[in-house]
């Protein structure tokens, strides 16, 4: 008789997605939260300042920093909503529904940010 | 404090006697202690000379038989390995090791970390080419093959790790550290061909991917064993076979 | 068949949604969780950012205030509310703390020789100087990158 195993877990996805994240978010983060504090500051019009209208034209409308762009919104979303999921668990809630609405939201966040992003990059040129 | 200075301290016990209690009440002694008394001397203190029938288990006083593993305000301990002088002017709480079922007093019921260990196969499984091997020749093995699981081959079995882990404590299912981190020492020796006997373990939801790094059954763990890191390159090892499966799935 | 009458009655303590309030060292690990809430934040932030920035008339090759209104609301009245920039004050101390809980617990999964011929493993610090030049490294290129580009 063979003795009955354990299923495979699908984790090791979400793992290693949640692995970049985190270096994402030590890596990243600080220094973006350090931009946008100067930019809520110093408050910038259309031509001049930090994260004026020029420059953010200038990132989303270069394909490389808006891929890089995407690329973290993308990881983002997906680390903090995979620990945050795990979170429910540690409050005592053993749900399957947060699953689908921790990475069902991080999926649907990833693809309006792509969606958006496209549809800039084809308005600017 | 000098060496041989007598003081007393406040330790209150958690009791629970199957036969009469419903549920586990706290009483409190007054016990003389001097620098070198021990928890667990502090126990037989009490067991000789106040409350003969408490109830606790030990047996080799030198942290090795992993008997006496028990809360100490709130922090999974061996008794024999915690002395009265590191608490000097506190009280102590003693409790039996959380998350397991409490048998009576301070004795839980472990047969749940027994279980699980024996789960994963904690065994050297030779090749097919070494099932035959004479008991008269040796597995040859570089310090190197050996310093690569050593660390991971001291444990206990006392549980402190089990009473630290709030995964175990949220889902009894799951194998929980000691038993993963030897499934991974085992995975990792040189002399054993188990491996795809015991990745189904490691793979599955109760296998490494239950636990959220804590951290905290390192930090308790009595004999240095960091079952946390056994069980992250346990993840690594369950993540790079998923890889591989996914190119390469089984016939 | 034993004769023997079996008194036993394990007790099971019951799990209470509030044990991480019982030892600092979960406290601890809550907040480290709970720091990926702000970072969703921060996410989500940058998000409306992209989304305001294509609600402006990107069609006209001239922008000024009245195209791009949008986006200077993004960028002036949101990102310059006070609230905001304490929340996002609040997000940078966040990070900063899942930074440092995350490169302590990094060389945990980290178990390399010195070299093929030592038992000696590399040391928890090496990784940790590594990790730590990389943040270094992320300050300079996300910094530079948002000072020097026009």
């Amino acid at each position: 008789m063979r003795p009955i195993l354990p299923t495979r877990s699908d984790e090791p996805i979400f793992w290693l997605m949640f692995g970049t994240g985190g270096m994402v978010a030590a890596w990243v983060l600080p220094a973006v939260m350090v931009v946008f504090i100067l930019a809520g500051i110093c408050s910038p019009d259309v031509t001049t300042g930090l994260l004026s209208f020029a420059q953010a034209k200038a990132i989303l409308g270069n394909w490389f920093l808006a891929l890089v762009l995407f690329g973290i919104v993308f990881i983002l979303s997906f680390y903090s909503l995979h620990r945050m999921y795990h979170s429910t668990h540690d409050f005592n809630i053993h749900s399957k529904i947060f699953w689908y609405v921790c990475y069902g939201g991080a999926a649907a966040l990833s693809f309006i940010v792509l969606g958006l992003q496209i549809l800039i990059y084809c308005k600017l040129f | 404090m000098a060496e041989n200075d007598i003081k007393n301290m406040k330790i209150t016990v958690l009791r629970y006697r199957p036969e009469q209690d419903e549920k586990p009440w706290e009483q409190t002694f007054d016990v003389p202690y001097h620098h070198g008394t021990s928890l667990l001397e502090a126990l037989f203190y009490i067991k000789d000379n106040l409350e003969p029938s408490l109830s606790f288990r030990w047996s080799c006083r030198m942290a090795i038989c992993g008997s006496c593993g028990m809360m100490v305000n709130g922090v999974p301990h061996l008794a024999c390995k915690t002395f009265l002088r590191d608490y000097d002017g506190q009280s102590l709480k003693i409790e039996p090791l959380a998350n397991f079922p409490i048998e009576r007093d301070l004795v839980v019921d472990l047969s749940d970390l027994i279980e699980k260990i024996e789960l994963i196969k904690p065994y050297i499984i030779p090749s097919k080419k070494d099932a035959n091997m004479p008991l008269n020749k040796n597995f040859k093995q570089s310090p190197m093959q050996m310093e690569a699981y050593l660390q991971f081959a001291q444990c206990i079995n006392c549980g402190c790790c089990y009473a630290a882990c709030p995964q175990y404590k949220l889902n009894p299912e799951f194998i929980g550290p000691a038993a993963l981190t030897l499934l991974y020492r085992y995975n990792t020796d040189s002399r054993d061909s188990g491996t795809a006997q015991r990745l189904p373990f490691l793979n599955s939801e109760n296998g490494v991917w239950g636990c959220t790094f804590v951290g905290y059954c390192s930090e308790v763990c009595p004999k240095q064993v960091d079952p946390s890191s056994a069980i992250q390159l346990g993840k690594k090892m369950s993540a790079t076979d998923y890889v591989i499966k996914l190119f390469k799935p089984e016939e | 068949m034993s004769e023997v009458k079996s008194f036993r009655k394990p007790y099971h303590p019951e799990v209470k949604a509030t044990w991480w309030k019982e030892n600092p060292f979960y406290i601890r690990y809550m907040i480290r969780e709970g720091t990926a809430v702000l970072a969703l934040f921060a996410t989500l932030e940058i998000a409306l950012g992209i989304f305001l920035f294509a609600m402006c008339d990107l069609d006209s090759g001239n922008q000024n205030a009245d195209s791009v209104a949008p986006y200077l609301w993004w960028v002036q009245s949101f990102l310059g509310n006070p609230v905001v920039i304490a929340l996002n004050v609040l997000t940078l101390v966040a990070q900063l703390f899942h930074m440092v809980t995350w490169f302590n617990l990094m060389p945990k999964a980290v178990r390399v020789f010195m070299n093929k011929n030592s038992t000696e493993l590399l040391p928890d610090y090496v990784t940790k100087i590594g990790l730590y030049a990389a943040v270094i490294g992320g300050f300079v290129v996300v910094l530079g990158a948002a000072l020097l580009t026009k």
